[in-house]
C-alpha cells in the first residue's frame, strides 16, 4: 500500500499531544518489553501500511533498549564522529568483523560550487554508503548461514549483531532516496523519473507486517523461487528484524488464517528451522538486491551514476537537483512524523502499522543514523560534513545565514537523539524534546528551503501537478 | 449598474458611440476564435494526458470553496474524464464555429465549472481563458469562416461570403467587439506589469533571481542569468514589456516590432517559467491588435483563395438600435467590472502579496515566489487537550503548498477540522496556526496570528487582522548558481 494512504476519517487517529501521552508511552513501552520477549506482539495480520488507532501500540517501541553498541557509525563518515555536538560514539556495537568490501574513507569533493559536482558528491557519497551497506550485509549473511548451519545462542546473537550493524549503515541511505533506490511512485515524493522501488525490497518500513514475514516462512515459495513474489513488507530487513528478535512462538496472522492455522501445526523445531531458512534467503535476497542496485549504479552502457551526475535521465537539471533535495524530506516526514511524533503523541496521522525495530530495540538508534545521513547529503559527505552539499549552494546563492541555521537546527537535533538513543527508557518529555528538535530542523526544511518560497527555486515532493502563473 | 438608455444615451458623444457600432470585417475575431479554441482543445487534452483530472481534481479528499460557492462539488472520477472530453469537443466545435454558441457556452461553463471545484487550481491564465471563452460566446464569431455561416449561406442558397443570409452569414462585426477584447487583453498586460511596480522587482530583482537560478543550465542563456545584475536588467525588461506593450502594439507602426517583441517575451518566458499554455495564448490574443482583416491579408500572401482573400461581406452603417445599445452598456458594465476586480486591493492595508486580499482576479501573474508550512493546533476548550495536525492528513502536495501561503486557504482547513474534530464528539475545539511563509527570498516570517482561534474566523470582504504585517526585510539578494 502507498505510504499516502489515508482512512476516511482522520480524525480517529490523532494522539493527544499532551495529558495523557505518558500513560500513553508508559504502555506502548510495556507492550514492546513484553513483546519481545515473549512473543506478546499484537499484530493483527492485516494489510501492511493501515492507519493505526491511536498511537498506544506503538509509541514508544522504537526507542526501547537502544544500547550505546548501537550507536555504532557504521561508515567512515561517522565513524566515531560527534558532528560537533558530541553525540555519537564510535566502536562497532558488537560486529561481527571487519567489513569484507574496503569502501575506503568517505569521499569529500572540494573547489568552487557547481550544481553538477553537487550531483557528482552526492552520488558519489550514495555509492559510498551502498558500498559500506554491501559490505555489511554480506556480514549479516554469512552471520545467518553460520547461524543455520550451527545454531546456539552464540550464533543468534552474532547473527543479532551483524544485523544491527546492516540496520545501522542502511538508516543513513534512507537519506539518499533518489535513483533507482527511490520509489517512482508520486505519492511517495521521491524519484518519479529514475526510482525503481529498489529501497522497498531492502527495507519498506512503514509499510511492513510480521504476518507478511510468517506467510513466507510457512509457504516457503522461496525455496523455489526466490523472492520475487514476496511482499515487500514481509521481506529485508524487517523480516530478518522479526526472524532474529521477535522470540514469540505465535503467529501475527489472524487465527482464521490458512498461514495461523499451518502455523499451529507445526512443531517448534521444524519452525525454528523454516525461520532460519527464509532468514537465510532472506539475507541472501538483501546482497542481491544491494549489489543490483550497485550495478545499476555503475555498470551497463548506461549507468545511473552518469545520468545522475549530467542530469541527462531527468527533464531538466533542476529537476534532478529537485529528486535530490527530496532525499532529505525522509527526516521530516518518516523521522520527524513517524519515528518521533508518533511516540511523541504530535502526530495526528500516520500510515504507520508498527513503530520501527521494535523487537531489536533500535528505532532511536535509526534517528540518529538518519540523521547523519542527512548530513552527508546536506553539508557533504566527509567527516563532520566535509565536502560539497546543499549548504554550499545556499551559500554560493548568498543565503548563507539559512545554511548556517539548518546546520545549527541539525547539530541541536543531533546531539539530543544521540542522548535519546542511549536512554534505556526515554521519558516522553525527552522524546518530544527530540522532536521539536528535529521538527526545528525540518521546518528550515519546509518554509525555506524547499517550496514556493526557496531561495533555490526547489519544489516540495508531490507539489508539482499542473502549471502556474 | 447604468444601462445605456435612451435618456442616457444622448449624453454620450454621437461619434464614439457611431465608431463603436461602426461594422468591420469580422475575419480577426473568426481568426482567433479558431486559434483560441485550438489552444484551449490541447490545454484540455494536457489535463487528461498528465493526469491532472485526477490529481488536481478528482484525487484530493478536501476541496478549498470560492467564497459564494460552496456548493460546488467535484464530480467522481469517471464523470469528471467525460467533462474534460467533452469539454475537449466542444473547444473543437467552437473553433470551427459548429453550433457556435451552445458550444461556447458549454465550454464557458465547464471551464468555470472545474475552476469552482477547487480555489487551490487557481492560474491567472485558466481564468483569462474562461472570460475569453464567454466573450467569444456572447460575441458574432461566428459569422465568417464558421460550419454555422457555411450552413446558414447554404439554407440560404447564397454563395460564399455573401452576407446576406441573416447575421449568422453576415462577415462583419461591430468595431465595439475589437475594442472589448483589446481592451480584455490589454488589462492583463496592464496589470501584470502595475504588479511589478514594487521595490521587490524592480530594486532587488526578486523573485526573478531565484527563478532563473533553475535555468543555469541553458544553452547560452544559462550562464548569463549568473552574471551580476542580469536578473535585475532582466526584471526591468519584464516591467517595460508589460505596462508598453499595449501601446506599442496599439500603434500601427510600431505594432509588427512588438509583435515579434511579444513572441520573443512569451517564448522565453516559456522557456524558463513552467506556465504551459500561456505564452501561447497570449501570443494569439495579441493577434487581436493587428488590424481587423490581418487573417485576410496574410492568406493572401499565403497565396489564399481569392474568396478568402477578398470577400464581399457587408460594412454598411445602420443606426444603433436599442440591442445594440444595451450591449454595448453591459459591455461597458464589463470593462468596469475588470477595470475594479484588481483594484480592489487598495481597500485593504498592507501588501497584496503577503495577504492576498485582492489577489486573484487581478492579473498580479509571477510576482511572488512565497512559500511555506503550516501546522494546525488543536484543543479542546473544556479539557485542554491538544493535538497536532499536519495539513497532510487533507491534503494533495500541491494543495498544501498553495494553502501555505494564502490565509482564506488556511482558514477554510481550520474549519474543516473543527467540524471533523466536533464531529466525532472530541469538541468544542479552538484550532489554531503556526504559520511560517518565505517571500521573495527573505526569511521565513509568520503569516498568520498565532494566537487567533481561527473557528471564530468568518471569510468574508472585510480586512484580515488576524494575518500578520508582511517582513519590512529587504529580500535576501539571490545569485544564480551554474
Amino acid at each position: 500500500m502507498p505510504l499516502g494512504c489515508s482512512t476516511d476519517d482522520p480524525v480517529e487517529n490523532y494522539l493527544p499531544a499532551r495529558g495523557n501521552t505518558d500513560s500513553a508511552l508508559a504502555t506502548a513501552q510495556g507492550a514492546s518489553a513484553q513483546s519481545s520477549g515473549a512473543g506478546a506482539l499484537g499484530g493483527s495480520g492485516g494489510a501492511p501500511g493501515m492507519l493505526t488507532d491511536g498511537g498506544a501500540g506503538h509509541a514508544g517501541a522504537a526507542g526501547q533498549g537502544a544500547s550505546s553498541g548501537e550507536l555504532s557509525a557504521t561508515t567512515s563518515n561517522s565513524g566515531g564522529s560527534s558532528g560537533g555536538s558530541g553525540g555519537s560514539s564510535g566502536g562497532s556495537g558488537g560486529s561481527s568483523g571487519g567489513s569484507p568490501i574496503d569502501c575506503g574513507p568517505a569521499p569529500t569533493s572540494a573547489g568552487p560550487f557547481t550544481k553538477e559536482r553537487l550531483r557528482e558528491a552526492a552520488a558519489d557519497c550514495a555509492v559510498h554508503h551502498y558500498c559500506e551497506f554491501a559490505g555489511r550485509a554480506q556480514l549479516l549473511e554469512g552471520a545467518i548461514a553460520e547461524h543455520a548451519a550451527r545454531t546456539s545462542e552464540a550464533s543468534l546473537a552474532r547473527a543479532q549483531s551483524a544485523w544491527r550493524d546492516a540496520m545501522s549503515s542502511w538508516q543513513i541511505l534512507e537519506v539518499f532516496q533518489f535513483g533507482p533506490l527511490a520509489s517512482p511512485s508520486a505519492s511517495a515524493g521521491k524519484d518519479g523519473f529514475q526510482g525503481k522501488g529498489l529501497r522497498d525490497k531492502i527495507y519498506a518500513w512503514p509499510v511492513v507486517a510480521r504476518c507478511r514475514v510468517d506467510e513466507q516462512v510457512i509457504l516457503r515459495s522461496f525455496v523455489e523461487r526466490g523472492l520475487d513474489g514476496a511482499l515487500i513488507s514481509g521481506r529485508g530487513l524487517y523480516a530478518l528484524e522479526t526472524l532474529l528478535f521477535y522470540s514469540g512462538t505465535d503467529s501475527a496472522c489472524a487465527a482464521s488464517t490458512s498461514t495461523a492455522e499451518t502455523w499451529l501445526t507445526l512443531d517448534p523445531a521444524t519452525l525454528d528451522e523454516y525461520k532460519r531458512d527464509y532468514a537465510l534467503a532472506t539475507s541472501e535476497d538483501v546482497v542481491d538486491q544491494i549489489q543490483g542496485l550497485v550495478e545499476t549504479w555503475n555498470s551497463g552502457p548506461d549507468p545511473f551514476y552518469r545520468k545522475f551526475v549530467s542530469a541527462s535521465g531527468y527533464p531538466s537539471e533542476q529537476e534532478a537537483m529537485n529528486v535530490l533535495a527530496w532525499a532529505l524530506v525522509y527526516i521530516e516526514k518518516e523521522v520527524k512524523d513517524y519515528k518521533l511524533g508518533i511516540p511523541a503523541g504530535y502526530t495526528a496521522i500516520a500510515p504507520v502499522s508498527e513503530p520501527e525495530a521494535p523487537y531489536a530495540g533500535v528505532g532511536y538508534a535509526n534517528v540518529v543514523q538518519n540523521l547523519l545521513g542527512f548530513r552527508s547529503l546536506f553539508q557533504g559527505c566527509g567527516d563532520a560534513g566535509a565536502g560539497l552539499g546543499f549548504d554550499d549552494w545556499l551559500i554560493e546563492a548568498g543565503h548563507e545565514a539559512l545554511a548556517e541555521d539548518i546546520v545549527s537546527a541539525w547539530q541541536t537535533a543531533f546531539q539530543t537523539s544521540s542522548e535519546l538513543a542511549l536512554t534505556t527508557e526515554p521519558s516522553h518529555a525527552t522524546v518530544e524534546r527530540v522532536y521539536l528538535d528535529v521538527k526545528a530542523l525540518t521546518d528550515l526544511l519546509k518554509n525555506e528551503l524547499l517550496g514556493t518560497g526557496s531561495p533555490l527555486n526547489l519544489d516540495l515532493p508531490d507539489s508539482v501537478a499542473g502549471d502556474t502563473d | 449598474m447604468t444601462t445605456i438608455g435612451d435618456s442616457h444615451s444622448a449624453a454620450l458623444p454621437r461619434a464614439w458611440l457611431a465608431t463603436l457600432g461602426r461594422p468591420i470585417d469580422g475575419a480577426w475575431l473568426s481568426a482567433f476564435r479558431f486559434l483560441f479554441g485550438l489552444l484551449l482543445a490541447v490545454s484540455l487534452f494536457r489535463f487528461l494526458s498528465f493526469g491532472w483530472v485526477d490529481r488536481l481534481l478528482v484525487e484530493p479528499s478536501f476541496h478549498f470553496k470560492y467564497w459564494g460557492f460552496e456548493w460546488v462539488e467535484p464530480l467522481p472520477g469517471p464523470a469528471m474524464h467525460a467533462l474534460f472530453w467533452a469539454l475537449l469537443g466542444l473547444a473543437l466545435t467552437m473553433a470551427v464555429g459548429f453550433c457556435f454558441r451552445l458550444s461556447a457556452a458549454l465550454l464557458g461553463g465547464g471551464f468555470v465549472y472545474f475552476q469552482l471545484v477547487d480555489v487551490s487550481n487557481y492560474l491567472n491564465h485558466y481564468y483569462l481563458a474562461a472570460l475569453l471563452v464567454w466573450l467569444l460566446c456572447v460575441s458574432p464569431a461566428h459569422r465568417t469562416w464558421s460550419v454555422d455561416a457555411w450552413l446558414a449561406r447554404r439554407r440560404a442558397a447564397l454563395p460564399a461570403e455573401q452576407g446576406a443570409g441573416g447575421p449568422a452569414a453576415s462577415g462583419s462585426v461591430a468595431r465595439a467587439w475589437l475594442y472589448l477584447f483589446r481592451f480584455q487583453i490589454g488589462l492583463v498586460y496592464t496589470f501584470a506589469g502595475i504588479a511589478k511596480a514594487q521595490s521587490d522587482w524592480l530594486i532587488h530583482g526578486q523573485p526573478l533571481s531565484i527563478w532563473l537560478g533553475a535555468s543555469t543550465d541553458l544553452p547560452i542563456l544559462g550562464p548569463l542569468f549568473t552574471l551580476q545584475g542580469v536578473p535585475l536588467v532582466l526584471s526591468w525588461c519584464g516591467f517595460l514589456f508589460d505596462t508598453s506593450i499595449v501601446l506599442w502594439l496599439l500603434w500601427r507602426k510600431t505594432r509588427p516590432y512588438a509583435f515579434a517583441v511579444v513572441v520573443l517575451f512569451h517564448t522565453l518566458t516559456g522557456v524558463l517559467l513552467p506556465i504551459g499554455m500561456f505564452p501561447l495564448i497570449m501570443v494569439t490574443a495579441a493577434l487581436v491588435f493587428f488590424e481587423p482583416d490581418w487573417p485576410r491579408r496574410l492568406l493572401g500572401r499565403l497565396g489564399g483563395s481569392r474568396k478568402l482573400v477578398q470577400p464581399s461581406i457587408r460594412l454598411s452603417e445602420a443606426p444603433l438600435g436599442r440591442a445594440a445599445r444595451v450591449a454595448l452598456a453591459l459591455g461597458l458594465g464589463y470593462c468596469a467590472l475588470q477595470l475594479m476586480l484588481p483594484l480592489r486591493y487598495l481597500a485593504y492595508p498592507g501588501n497584496v502579496l503577503w495577504h492576498e486580499q485582492g489577489m486573484r482576479f487581478s492579473w498580479r501573474v509571477m510576482v511572488r515566489a512565497k512559500g511555506g508550512n503550516t501546522n494546525f493546533i488543536v484543543r479542546n476548550k473544556a479539557t485542554r487537550q491538544e493535538w497536532h495536525v499536519s495539513p497532510r492528513a487533507y491534503l494533495t502536495g500541491l494543495q498544501e503548498t498553495e494553502m501555505s501561503s494564502q490565509p482564506d486557504l488556511i482558514l477554510q482547513l481550520a474549519h474543516q477540522i473543527r467540524h471533523d474534530f466536533e464531529a466525532r464528539g472530541r469538541g468544542p475545539v479552538e484550532v489554531r496556526v503556526d504559520s511560517r511563509v518565505a517571500f521573495n527570498g527573505r526569511r521565513s516570517a509568520p503569516l498568520i496570528d498565532p494566537n487567533r482561534d481561527l473557528t471564530t474566523i468568518a471569510d468574508g470582504l472585510a480586512a484580515r487582522d488576524w494575518v500578520l504585517p508582511a517582513p519590512r526585510s529587504r529580500p535576501t539578494p539571490t545569485r544564480p548558481v551554474l
